[in-house]
């Protein structure tokens, strides 16, 4: 867990982890509240922290699925109050869900509003972040950003392929009429700002959603092979950290 | 009393001869044993872009149908539903699901070629059955295919009387 507070010239959103605050304990917490706001596990999801962070700390949090659509493992943090700027990053290790067939995906992150937009039909997710196949068995991380295109209300992208073991993604998001998101894969250390790995046209802007009011990390909403061939098998997540203004890096 | 159960031919035509937009789902039941169709997604249009709440389908054309399934056993005997075809960086795939057909969302189950659509565990109802390309191909890739189901589904029942 990066228990390190970062100094930061705006305020801080929220900084929450997976282990134990501050000391260097062996031990990871039976419980992930405090600091996460809640803990959400349905039809057979299992979350916990558990040994060997994946920042060299002591630990990292395992989010694992049962076999079914309605299967769920994720920690909530409910400190945001509709954010028109949020930027955020965590690491994540899909390793240990092996090879990805063509039809797999998954839900690892979502950054919710507060109300529905449209009222009618709509939806709370500004951004969804998504494992998704990339092909030969390859991963990447799907983006589906919230947009007032006219359509279906989803702009989207896709990252690179991920790297085995540890990714480092960073996101910076803006809510309104003039909607941004800009995303990082595994950049280069620094807290410099560095050129974005990629980002996201919001067709139509999307102040309607008005801002981040909730972040949601963990396993949830699964296709259908990823239910059926990826039952229990841990994603792995640590250092969640989430601010205004500044680029967060390491 | 008699029922008369009737093979719309039309159902089996090429579907490039109607409208693919998920307004116009063409119906696959029948024939009864085995409902088959063919098609080219290049000749469609973009109807979804997003399948499985994560997959993405932008830019990727679709043909989209329309299929009534009955609970598995005598009324449903198919268990699968296959996909062939061919096109230049397409991997055709088949979704199955519930949700508005715009959407993409709740999928019950996809296919593509070498990897059947398992309809075991697929419950009674109605469904949108969209063939297009997968989420690891380019945006724009498209092509021909062929789906067949391995069983009835069931047939359609398209005309009845009594006498």
């Amino acid at each position: 867990m990066n228990t390190k507070m970062k100094t930061l010239v705006m305020a801080v959103v929220g900084l929450v982890g997976f282990g134990a605050a501050g000391a260097a304990m062996a031990q990871c917490p039976a419980s992930l509240t405090p600091p996460w706001s809640a803990v959400t596990t349905s039809t057979g999801g299992v979350v916990a922290s558990v040994s060997g962070g994946l920042d060299t700390s002591a630990c990292k949090m395992s989010s694992s699925l049962g076999n079914s659509f309605s299967s769920q493992a994720s920690v909530t943090d409910n400190t945001p109050a509709n954010e028109t700027r949020y930027r955020y990053q965590f690491l994540v290790n899909a390793d240990a869900t092996g090879a990805f067939g063509n039809q797999d995906s998954v839900s690892v992150f979502s950054a919710n509003s507060a109300a529905t937009f449209p009222a009618s039909g709509g939806t709370r997710q500004i951004i969804k972040v998504a494992i998704t196949a990339a092909g030969a068995g390859a991963k990447r991380l799907t983006i589906i950003a919230a947009c007032n295109n006219g359509t279906n209300n989803r702009c989207i992208a896709n990252s690179p392929t991920l790297v085995a073991g540890t990714n480092r993604f960073e996101m910076d998001v803006t809510v309104g009429a003039a909607g941004t998101v800009r995303y990082w894969l595994n950049a280069a250390a620094g807290t410099a700002e560095p050129a974005t790995t990629g980002t996201i046209t919001i067709t139509g802007g999307s102040a309607g959603w008005v801002g981040v009011d909730q972040a949601v990390l963990g396993q949830s909403g699964p296709s259908p092979t990823y239910k059926t061939n990826h039952t229990g098998q841990a994603v792995f997540f640590d250092t969640f950290d989430s601010r205004r203004q500044t680029y967060i890096g390491y | 009393m008699k029922k008369t159960l009737i093979c719309v031919a039309i159902l089996m035509a090429a579907p490039s001869a109607f409208a693919q937009t998920c307004g116009s789902a063409i119906p696959f039941n029948t024939p009864a044993n085995g409902p088959t169709a063919s098609g080219n997604t290049c000749t469609a249009t973009d109807a979804v872009s997003l399948y499985c709440g994560a997959q993405d389908s932008v830019n990727k054309p679709e043909v989209i149908y329309s299929v009534n399934l009955a609970a598995a056993g005598a009324s449903r005997t198919a268990t699968s539903i296959t996909i062939a075809g061919a096109g230049a960086g397409f991997t055709p795939t088949i979704f199955l699901y519930t949700g508005a057909c715009a959407t993409g969302d709740g999928c019950q189950q996809t296919g593509e070629t070498g990897f059947p659509m398992d309809l075991t565990s697929v419950g009674a109802g109605a469904y949108t059955l969209a063939v297009s390309a997968s989420q690891v191909d380019a945006g724009g890739a498209c092509g021909t295919y062929t789906i067949t189901a391995n069983g009835t589904l069931p047939v359609s029942l398209t005309n009845f009387s009594v006498e």
